[in-house]
């Protein structure tokens, strides 16, 4: 005898429901999957133009900061943007079957990665064209990066996740928050703008970290700072395992909020 | 012999709010930052034990906590106090077709349903033709759900339904729906099950149809199990005591 508990194939809960929000965003476009890929790159050219141009940065490497910088960006939004409203999005079949909750927050964040991950192949398009200082040999910390990204991503998402299902205007919060972190990041200017009196501060942010240290890794050829690299795995582990205490504590009490 | 089902003393109760709150605008705007609520008792310390191949029907009035029970028993609500067991493999049919979206095709759904049901992806293939013949749509497999009759979704939810395997089936209402013919079909379904000795709970208004398949009836109330005994006689009991009200 045991408590009653979800006996399925986990992993193939997993599949489907991937399978079946992709099918729903692409298929029911006709330019489908490309709109995914355009979105970014669109926004990238306007970036670019306004600020090559009109503010004349003469940075060789300037767009292809900005299009990393960007990917990691979309790939953080996007995917908490998801993850909020993922409980939510799923009330009806929770509210009918047991079944792993964590599913469907993985399943929000799976689905951005996969826009990350076609965004990211494009970009190295551009890194073949531009020939940038940084090495492909650095993938492998560019891609532990990546990781750290992710499990910061999910970690939030267990927060918001919930909190969501009781406060239904954490979804604007959340986009103006994002708003800010786009504009505290490094992402349309480069880290040498910011003060150096300011920078130790404006390094708390962890997708800043990211972001500079990928730059460093992939395009201008500094210098890993492993302080850093240590400093965002050691948060984003953080707010992953308290994520994840906080969700199973309040999971169990989730049903009545629907 | 040992139960399959055990529920120890069971209380599970619903904070009903009276004003729903769920912004955070309007709970500065109100200056509160509770949003006012009653407490409901869904369900009120209830024993109940449901031995294996038993087939259990449940009755009572709209709101008596039928449905909030099996959901306690599939593990769906966490309940307050007490201890539900179960052992065995168990497949909730709360409603039929859970999951299935309009704007996926028939194919796409029967998987999405089926993995969500506990079957693997591997058995859903395996049974794939036989969930579409029964079901009756071989010829609209690959056009989306929402060109569908309500009925021939219902149908195809059945079908993919009767595929999960499992030890003990929960099933509210989920066959107050659907054609003459389609009851048909799931009287021998029924009939199959009985055979192979599955553990059925049964929620219905149809009094009829738990009369024909249950071994035996618990009568709800407020929360409370009223009564419990033979389907017949509880039934009867019920019946009386509807009518007199």
């Amino acid at each position: 005898m045991s408590k009653p508990k979800f006996r399925g194939n986990t992993g193939d809960l997993f599949y489907e429901l991937i399978r079946t929000d992709f099918i729903l965003r692409y298929h029911n476009s006709v330019l489908g999957f490309i709109w995914v890929l355009l979105k970014p790159f669109l926004i990238f050219a306007i970036l670019v133009t306004v600020f090559s141009l009109v503010f004349k940065i003469q940075d060789r490497f300037y767009p292809l900061n900005l299009l990393l910088g960007l990917l990691l960006y979309s790939y953080f939004a996007e995917a908490t943007l998801r993850g909020i409203t993922s409980l939510t999005e799923k009330s009806t079949i929770i509210l009918k079957v047991n079944f792993p909750k964590a599913i469907p927050i993985l399943t929000s964040v799976a689905n951005s990665f996969i826009s990350f991950f076609f965004g990211f192949l494009a970009f190295l398009g551009f890194w073949f064209w531009v020939k940038p200082n940084g090495s492909l040999l650095n993938l492998p910390y560019f891609l532990s990066l990546v990781l750290i990204l992710t499990m910061l991503i999910i970690g939030l998402n267990f927060f918001l996740s919930i909190i969501y299902t009781k406060l239904k205007d954490l979804l604007s919060i959340w986009e103006v928050f994002l708003q800010l972190v786009l504009y505290l990041s490094p992402i349309i200017y480069p880290l040498s703008l910011v003060p150096d009196k300011y920078q130790a501060i404006f390094l708390l942010n962890p997708l800043a970290v990211i972001i500079t240290q990928a730059q460093a890794a992939l395009i201008t050829g500094r210098a890993f700072d492993w302080q850093l690299a240590g400093y965002v795995f050691g948060s984003a582990s953080l707010v992953l395992v308290t994520g994840w205490v906080f969700f199973q504590s309040q999971i169990k009490k989730i049903t009545d909020n629907f | 012999m040992t139960p399959i089902i055990q529920l120890i003393n069971i209380t599970k109760t619903f904070r009903v709010p009276t004003e729903k709150m769920d912004s955070l605008r309007e709970r500065i705007l109100t200056f509160k930052l509770r949003s006012r609520t009653r407490l409901l008792k869904a369900l009120n310390q209830i024993n109940l034990e449901v031995k294996p191949g038993e087939w259990l029907g449940v009755i009572g009035p709209n709101g008596s906590g039928k449905s909030s029970l099996l959901k306690i028993i599939a593990g769906i609500y966490e309940p307050d106090q007490g201890k539900v067991e179960v052992a065995g493999k168990l497949v909730p049919f709360l409603e039929l077709g859970v999951g299935f979206n309009p704007d996926l095709s028939a194919k796409d759904n029967i998987f999405l349903n089926g993995v969500i049901l506990g079957m693997t992806r591997r058995k859903i293939a395996e049974k794939l033709e036989t969930i579409i013949n029964f079901a009756g749509i071989k010829s609209f497999i690959n056009q989306k759900l929402k060109n569908f009759s309500t009925g021939m979704q219902v149908r195809l939810a059945f079908s993919i339904a009767i595929q999960s395997s499992g030890d003990i089936f929960l099933l509210d209402e989920v066959l107050a729906v659907g054609d003459y013919e389609f009851r048909k079909k799931a009287r021998k379904v029924f009939a199959r099950m009985k055979c192979q000795g599955k553990t059925v709970i049964i929620v219905s208004h149809e009094l009829d149809q738990i009369i024909a398949n249950c071994d035996r009836v618990i009568w709800l109330d407020h929360g409370r199990i009223v009564k419990s005994g033979s389907p017949k006689l509880i039934i009867k009991q019920y019946i009386d005591s509807q009518s007199n009200k």
